[in-house]
């Protein structure tokens, strides 16, 4: 009797087995195409003319000039990236004795270059030309006794969006480096921000990295929504420690302990999952930095194998 | 079509027998005769010898040893019919349910019930291997110790654990039996004072045991054996604004101003390239301003004060070791994350004290001298990197011998020595 018993049991695993062996391999084909949105353009910790890369703390992508701002923090140096002939070059390097561990850098499209230097404790900004270099943001803004800028992001029109993680605040400043606004704390356990960056549509997006929320600010800073959270399930990232948005308004958060980049749409769906743990090009091991270019381009800052990498949309690696 | 539509009698008697037949197969095993426990102790003589105690557990006692062990073959020691937790939350349902609820024993996370009961009979309540409290102490050595110190609170004097604490699970951290804060008064008042000045309004909702030690201490009045100096001297005004009754306590500077007022020499850590949490305004985050039971007046014990945010390494960390099993870097067995990882400030990656060779090197100096070559001596094709101690071994995460990222046997040389 137990043998026929088995037999039977047997029998009624395999029958549900072939009735969901279908449903597995539609899935495995979906999440196959959601793995691999984004092909590896490029992966390089030295190209010529510029040594060897080290410890970036910032990117940055102007649109206005097209190119990628790279913030070379333990070379104290920063350094554009570009396209020519067709390939994806090191451009220039801007270097100043003053610049001490520069963090986090923008671009506008005048060409000032607004740093975030640790040795200086403060935000700085450069004229390329003239060579000028002052401090800005001295005052103007309420209550910064433990200002702790961090983060730096530029809208198209020029307005600087800046991290305090000290007064766990975000300052918006104009064109003219004039304070305009700020966003404080938008809920009370509330951990402070981590990262930021600015839609098409002049939404901000802002990052807490320490419970994994994802907020979504009106130009005015009054919060409409907020997606994500630290845990293992799907759209949510173990420990996020970057985030960029997309001309179409997708979210790309990069979570460091898995060595991938979540994508979400700007509601928070979750849209697929981008790369994963390696050594190798294309893979990443504690990734820290993202940023993407308005031709939808991602650059990744692969942290622990000290290297950059350009990754390009599937479709157009194909073409 | 529903059976009533079924007027063919011969479909109906060519079903019926079929019906009857699954449920004969299906259920013949639960219906079969079993064995009383009688049939168990014609050979196992002596256990029923053993089982003649204070208290019995109740399948036992009702002769059902097979609520537990199947007779003829099993896949667990002992014949048990399951997991060893699994066969008593079996019966045990409401504890089970209770796991996901809060703080839990990692006794029950990480061992066996039988840890601490005797699944069949014991001379002592609950079916307890040991009378309760000196089962405690039995394993929590570190509190154990605490009974020779001066100053113990009179439960733990008599080493009623159980008045304080929950033995399986808690919603309260150490698996109190409610907030400290409530648990302490349930017994005393509020006797703190500044200058004569009862703290009570102030402390009505504090944890009691962010100063002192819930079990004993050598210091009168039972606090925490490493203290802010002022604290000690009993000198509240070196932070405090004068303190007046029914008043909010405010401090004289705020955030970490107030700290680098005295502890200038920490300033420096702001220019670093890695500040941890942000260069947040305060301390008091890791730190307790007045009295510790750790040293650097932290909060909790170094381990649990970091996973208290970086609680997916540590999970990652207990599948390696798991996978591994069993790790010897004393510095992760510990939990001493500093030991690697500067808790500040640091211009290395990952908040490193030195490079990935420094740090290990600190602990495996002769493995360093037989090494593979490192740094720029040795560059990874991969990567183009310089070779470092962490190229192969992954600390938290590796799940191969010696901590290493691939199989020793059959991976880890070939990522990087392929044959052209």
């Amino acid at each position: 009797m137990a043998l026929m018993s088995g037999r039977i049991r047997l029998l009624l695993i395999v029958l549900v087995l072939c009735s969901i062996m279908p449903v597995f391999f539609a899935l495995d084909l979906c999440f196959a195409q959601q793995k691999t949105p984004f092909a590896l353009q490029v992966g390089f910790t030295q190209m010529e003319g510029m040594g060897k890369l080290k410890q970036i703390q910032g990117l940055f992508w102007s649109p206005a000039k097209n190119r990628l701002l790279v913030t070379d923090t333990g070379n104290n140096r920063l350094l554009f990236f570009g396209d020519s002939e067709g390939k994806f070059r090191f451009l220039s390097e801007f270097k100043s004795d003053k610049m001490a561990l520069p963090i986090s850098a923008v671009e506008t499209s005048r060409g000032t270059i607004i740093v975030i230097e640790r040795g200086a404790q403060g935000i700085i900004s450069y004229n390329p030309e003239t060579g000028e270099r002052r401090g800005v943001l001295a005052d103007g803004f309420p209550d910064a006794s433990f200002f702790w800028p961090t983060r730096l992001a530029l809208d198209d029109k020029d307005n600087l969006y800046v991290v305090d993680q000290g007064n766990q605040r975000i300052y918006i400043f104009d064109g003219n480096l004039t304070y305009k606004l700020h966003i404080n704390s938008p809920e009370p356990r509330f951990t402070g921000f981590s990262a930021v960056a600015v839609a098409k549509d002049g939404n901000i997006i802002a990052l807490e990295a320490q419970r994994g929320i994802v907020y979504v600010f009106d130009k005015e800073g009054k919060v409409i929504n907020q997606f994500s959270k630290r845990g293992e399930l799907r759209g949510e990232t173990e420990f996020p420690v970057d985030i960029a948005v997309d001309g179409q308004g997708r979210i790309y958060v990069l979570d460091s302990h898995r060595h991938q980049v979540v994508l979400l749409d700007r509601n928070g769906n979750w849209q697929g999952e981008i790369g994963e743990k390696g050594w190798k090009e294309g893979k990443f091991i504690f990734p820290y930095r993202i940023e993407v270019a308005s031709d939808y381009r991602l650059f990744i800052v692969d942290a622990d194998n000290n290297r950059l990498q350009a990754f390009v949309p599937a479709g157009r690696a194909e073409q | 079509m529903k059976w009533r539509d079924v007027n063919n009698m011969r479909v109906k008697f060519a079903i019926l027998p079929l019906l009857a037949f699954f449920v004969w197969t299906l259920t013949g095993e639960a219906l079969a005769v079993k064995p009383s426990a009688d049939t168990c102790y014609s050979c196992h003589s002596q256990l029923k010898k053993q089982f003649a105690q204070k208290t019995i557990h109740d399948p036992v006692g009702k002769g059902q040893c097979m609520a537990c062990h199947n007779p003829h073959a099993a896949n667990q020691d002992k014949f048990l019919k399951d997991e060893i937790n699994k066969v008593c939350y079996s019966c045990h349902k409401g504890l089970a349910q209770e796991l996901g609820r809060g703080h839990v024993h990692s006794v029950l996370l990480h061992d066996k019930c039988t840890r601490c009961h005797n699944p069949h009979a014991s001379a002592h309540s609950n079916l307890l291997a040991k009378e309760a409290n000196s089962l405690c102490l039995d394993c929590h050595e570190g509190v154990k110790k605490q009974l020779t110190f001066s100053y113990p609170i009179p439960p733990f004097r008599e080493k009623k654990c159980l008045s304080c604490h929950q033995p399986h699970v808690s919603r309260e951290e150490g698996l109190v039996r409610k907030k400290i804060n409530r648990l302490c008064q349930d017994c005393h008042g509020i006797k703190c004072k500044s200058k004569g000045v009862s703290l009570a309004f102030a402390l009505q909702n504090a944890n009691c045991t962010n100063c002192h030690n819930p079990h004993a201490s050598n210091k009168k009045g039972v606090f925490n054996p490493i203290a802010h100096q002022s604290f000690v001297d009993q000198k509240c005004e070196a932070c405090h604004d004068t303190i007046v009754a029914n008043k909010p306590l405010t401090t004289k500077l705020t955030g970490r101003t107030l700290c680098f007022d005295c502890h200038g020499n920490k300033k420096d850590m702001l220019s670093k390239i890695y500040v941890h949490a942000g260069g947040s305004k305060t301390c008091t985050t890791c730190h307790n301003p007045h009295a510790s039971q750790d040293k650097g007046l932290i909060w909790k014990k170094e381990k649990w004060l970091c996973i208290s945010c970086h609680a997916d390494t540590d999970r990652r960390e207990k599948a390696s070791i798991e996978k591994q099993k069993g790790i010897r870097c004393t510095a992760i067995k510990e939990g001493k994350c500093s030991h690697c990882h500067d808790p500040h400030a640091a211009n290395m990656p990952l908040y490193f004290k030195g490079d990935g060779v420094d740090i290990c090197v600190s602990c495996h100096k002769r493995e360093h001298s037989v090494s593979h070559p490192l740094r720029e001596k040795s560059i990874d094709p991969r990567t183009n990197q310089p070779t470092y101690c962490t190229t192969c071994h992954g600390m938290h995460t590796a799940e191969n011998k010696f901590m290493l990222y691939f199989d020793r046997k059959k991976e880890l040389c070939i990522e990087c020595h392929k044959r052209d």
